[in-house]
């Protein structure tokens, strides 16, 4: 119940900004996937003080994450780990599709207690 | 190993005497000797099923919860006489309370490796819940989307349609519905078995 005003507003263009790295920094992830037999991609793209890393299924599904401060990298790899273990459970959904938007709570909630637990 | 299974099966059945036995350890013998598949392939292809259906009847609830019924009743059907010689079974159960038992404890365990409870008999004996932990084979990775639950789809509709129509082909009218549903957010699976009485000679299936 915060009132709008600049606060409001503030935090709206953050979102976008961080949407439009993240989907700017798709052309890197594409690119980096020959790069590497690994899922893990890494760090693939950077705008001004955001990071992006990656981690790519071999069907193809990504994973973003966006950060603004550096963080431990390893902590990032078994975090991306977990949260493929969360993400392959909703991939045998029968009804879930590569097109559908994941609205299922419970995967919303553990891959945020997966969050707060790697980056304390 | 497999011959130490099929060890456990024949020994159960040299000591049985006139009677059934004991229809726990019946159907854990029934459950080790029976070849098994992978229980995720199982999974995948009872809901790739459940989704053909949803396309079929275009996301009509009612209509796939029926279709759901209907497969379960022709898979029954056709299961009963097999299951019936794979239990060797030479005696008719003598009331309804057993024939709950027998298809809870030696069919639901012997095909699908379930483990379940039969509780809550009504006065008469003519009603019960059958209570299960899971029902794994047909709902691990399933999350309903909240429309369906909304709408009261019945995900696991073909199990209740298998015992009905396996009951219904040997002469036992009945009716079997879930009435706790853990894909709904319930804390259990209960499935509500009730006595609609005995037919003779009559044709149930639509041809």
């Amino acid at each position: 119940t915060r009132n709008g005003g600049s606060s409001g507003a503030k935090k709206d263009d953050a979102a976008h900004l961080h949407q439009f790295v993240m989907h700017a920094s798709l052309d890197f992830v594409d690119a980096r996937v020959w790069e590497t037999t690994n899922m893990h991609l890494r760090l693939v793209d950077k705008f001004n003080d955001l990071s992006v890393y990656a981690f790519v299924t071999a069907g193809g599904t990504r994973f973003l994450l966006l950060h603004d401060q550096r963080i431990e990298e390893s902590n990032i790899g078994v975090f991306f780990h977990d949260v493929h273990e969360l993400w392959l459970r909703v991939s045998m959904n029968p009804f879930h599709t590569k097109r559908t938007p994941i609205l299922d709570k419970t995967f919303d909630l553990r891959v945020r207690e997966c969050a707060k637990s790697h980056f304390p | 190993g497999h011959a130490g299974a099929r060890g456990v099966a024949m020994a159960s059945h040299r000591t049985r005497s006139g009677g059934r036995g004991n229809p726990e350890h019946a159907g854990n013998a029934a459950w080790l000797a029976t070849e098994k598949v992978n229980a995720e392939l199982f999974t995948l292809t009872y809901g790739a099923l459940v989704m053909q259906v949803m396309r079929d009847c275009e996301d009509c609830v009612e209509e796939v919860n029926k279709r759901l019924d209907k497969m379960g009743v022709s898979i029954g059907s056709r299961l009963i006489e097999d299951f019936l010689a794979k239990t060797n079974t030479t005696q008719r159960c003598a009331s309804f309370k057993e024939t709950c038992e027998v298809v809870a404890l030696v069919g639901l365990k012997m095909f699908l490796g379930l483990t379940c409870v039969v509780t809550n008999w009504s006065l008469e004996n003519t009603e019960c819940d059958i209570l299960f932990e899971h029902l794994n084979p047909f709902c691990e990775f399933v999350e309903l989307p909240d429309r369906f639950v909304q709408d009261d789809l019945k995900y696991c509709q073909l199990l209740c349609g298998v015992v009905r129509g396996a009951l219904l082909a040997i002469g036992t009218k009945t009716e079997c519905e879930f009435v706790s549903d853990k894909l709904k957010g319930d804390e259990t699976f209960v499935m509500h078995m009730k006595f609609l009485g005995n037919v003779e000679d009559e044709y149930p299936f639509e041809d």
